[in-house]
């Protein structure tokens, strides 16, 4: 308790310092709490099309890792998958590129993801359908187009807008709040318009959402269905997102980047906090001989500092934690939605708990150093 | 009336090393400082008082021979049981005061108290009265910078007074007050005397020779016990 008061006593004495100390650590937690969130962004959209999925496991070609990558399937794979024990449903889904024109004249490529109605196991899901509903796919011509794209796609994707996908005409029927995709803005339809607007053949899907029965795990199906057919393998659908997102990462140098800013961040917080709290510590080389002297124990000094620096990182934490939160609500309106799950959130804590008070040990190794005796000169 | 030795030093010496030059700071002495007493130690700058008082406080360790402080030697203590002896025996008022800046007074006297790890309460109590005793009351909430250079060395006096050391070790006391204040200050130290505090007075004032008990004159590191009546105050 003594120490805790001493400690903010001190943090408030020297105002200068301790804003540059506090500011360095909202830098710090803001840059890494960004970074993580726009990770996290990218990451959500590398699975996109999985995450919008109904399936509990994805049969796809057996060489793809990447969902956004998924090479092609004889459509006789279907009844191969729907044969295996313990498979309840089983949905072929197309996956195609299309050059989208609009009335604007604008283009942009689009990523068609086709499945049946009227249930579209590929998606979308009910709950991300801004406007219309997965009915409106059923009509003709008709696909859909996401809120947060409008920019891209020529300034808007209200449900009746018209368009031209490969040349062939198309219409927007249903609007999707926030399912983006990766590499394209994302298009949801029929498995036929799918194959219609992407010029592929009615021989051919890209991949199979499979449910299981009830008297099955996942996992027994999976093993099943790789155990039995070749040329295909069959992935839970957290696995094939795991497996996604690691392939991109290490394929874009997204990871690379994202992972250097990061560290840059640590360590000029590291730097930034660890100096100024040494040049606090100067500042009060005095103060802290002084307290040798009349007794104090190395032991004494080291909590007086590591406090300091406890409490630095408590309120430089929290005053960066709302500015991220202002930050995700403000980029949220832009379609940029990204969440810190609570395990992200304490691990950015711990990590600058840690780095302010590892880089108090400049401070700490200083005062140190400091003789009783020097009182005296 | 009994003599009790408080603080001794025994063929003490100190050295110190800067490159390969030894610098001899204290040669060989030996003196018997006693309860009760108000001890002078005279001499110029540089010529070695305050590394005696630096080894009667116990901040530095002797090159050669014993310092005891309340019978015990410090040679054998490690660097914590010198910061806990400090703490216990001695109290300090240092030149520059050097008071805790960030600190308010009451805070500051409070400090050996809760180094001692006494409670919140406990600690406010004693510090009261201890600057109670040095008339700073009324300004115990008062940092150090708003405070004058009287006011501050009272609080440090307070301070070194709080946690009933057997022995206080002055450096320079008055050297920065006025001398209303130089005046007080040493009113005080005599009757904590009187009350039969030891307290040792580094120092090259001439004023406050009157007040001393017994004075040692330190000069190029030799320290000789010297007679009040050799000095003519004026």
């Amino acid at each position: 308790m003594f120490i805790l008061s001493t400690a903010i006593r001190f943090i408030r004495f020297d105002k200068a310092k301790s804003i540059g100390v506090t500011i360095g650590i909202i830098i710090s937690t803001f840059l890494i709490g960004q970074q993580l969130g726009i990770l996290n962004f990218l990451t959500g959209l590398m699975v996109t099309t999985a995450k919008n999925s109904n399936a509990q496991i994805w049969v796809i070609d057996e060489s793809s890792t990447d969902i956004n990558q998924l090479g092609r399937l004889d459509i006789r794979k279907l009844n191969e998958v729907r044969s295996i024990v313990g498979v309840k449903e089983a949905h072929p889904i197309v996956l195609a590129g299309g050059s989208a024109t609009y009335p604007s004249g604008s283009t942009a490529s689009l990523l068609l993801i086709g499945s049946e109605g009227p249930n579209f196991p590929a998606g979308p899901k009910m709950e991300n359908i801004k406007q219309g509903n997965q009915a409106d796919l059923q009509q003709d011509l008709a696909i859909s187009s996401d809120f947060f794209d409008s920019e891209t796609l020529g300034g808007t994707t209200e449900p009746g807008t018209p368009l031209e996908i490969n040349g062939k005409q198309a219409k927007i029927t249903v609007q999707t709040n926030g399912v983006r995709g990766f590499g394209a803005p994302i298009a949801y339809t029929t498995i036929e318009r799918a194959r219609f607007y992407g010029n592929i053949p009615s021989t051919s899907i890209n991949g199979i959402l499979v449910n299981v029965t009830n008297d099955f795990t996942v996992k027994q199906v999976v093993d099943n269905i790789n155990g039995t057919l070749s040329g295909v393998r069959a992935w839970p659908v957290e696995d094939l997102k795991e497996s996604t997102i690691s392939t991109v990462l290490s394929s874009s140098g997204i990871a690379v980047s994202t992972g250097s800013l990061i560290v840059f961040a640590l360590i000029s917080g590291f730097f930034i906090i660890g100096l100024t709290l040494y040049s606090s510590a100067l500042d009060r080389l005095r103060d802290y001989g002084t307290l040798k002297a009349i007794g104090a124990k190395n032991s004494h000094i080291r909590k007086l500092i590591l406090t300091q620096a406890f409490l630095f990182a408590v309120v430089g934490f929290v005053i960066a934690f709302i500015l991220l939160e202002l930050f995700r609500k403000g980029v949220a309106n832009t379609g940029l939605i990204f969440t810190l799950s609570p395990l992200t959130v304490l691990g950015m804590f711990a990590v600058i708990i840690a780095i302010s008070m590892g880089s108090s040990a400049f401070a700490l190794k200083r005062i140190k150093g400091v003789e009783p005796a020097s009182v005296f000169r | 009336m009994t003599i009790t030795p408080i603080a001794e030093t025994k063929n003490a010496s100190k050295t110190y090393k800067s490159g390969d030059t030894v610098i001899l700071a204290l040669k060989t002495t030996s003196i018997t400082i006693n309860k009760g007493e108000l001890v002078l130690l005279l001499g110029p700058s540089g010529s070695g008082k305050t590394t005696l008082l630096s080894l009667l406080g116990c901040v530095i360790y002797a090159s050669e021979g014993e310092v005891f402080l309340s019978n015990q030697s410090i040679n054998e203590l490690t660097d914590k049981e010198l910061c806990d002896m400090r703490l216990r025996e001695i109290g300090f008022v240092f030149q520059n005061y050097n008071l805790v800046s960030p600190l308010s007074a009451l805070e500051n006297v409070m400090l050996p108290l809760q180094l001692r790890g006494k409670g919140r309460g406990e600690s406010r109590e004693q510090a009261i009265e201890a600057l109670t005793l040095v008339g700073m009351e009324d300004r115990m909430r008062n940092t150090p910078r708003k405070l004058s250079g009287g006011q501050q060395q009272r609080v440090a006096i307070a301070r070194a007074l709080v946690n009933n050391p057997s022995l206080i070790l002055c450096d320079e006391p008055t050297a920065s007050l006025d001398p209303k204040s130089v005046v007080y200050i040493m009113d005080r130290f005599r009757k904590l005397a009187y009350d039969g505090r030891t307290i040792v007075i580094v120092t090259h004032d001439m004023r406050l020779v009157p007040y001393a008990d017994r004075i040692y004159e330190v000069d190029n590191g030799n320290v000789k016990k010297t007679d009040k009546s050799n000095f003519q105050i004026n």
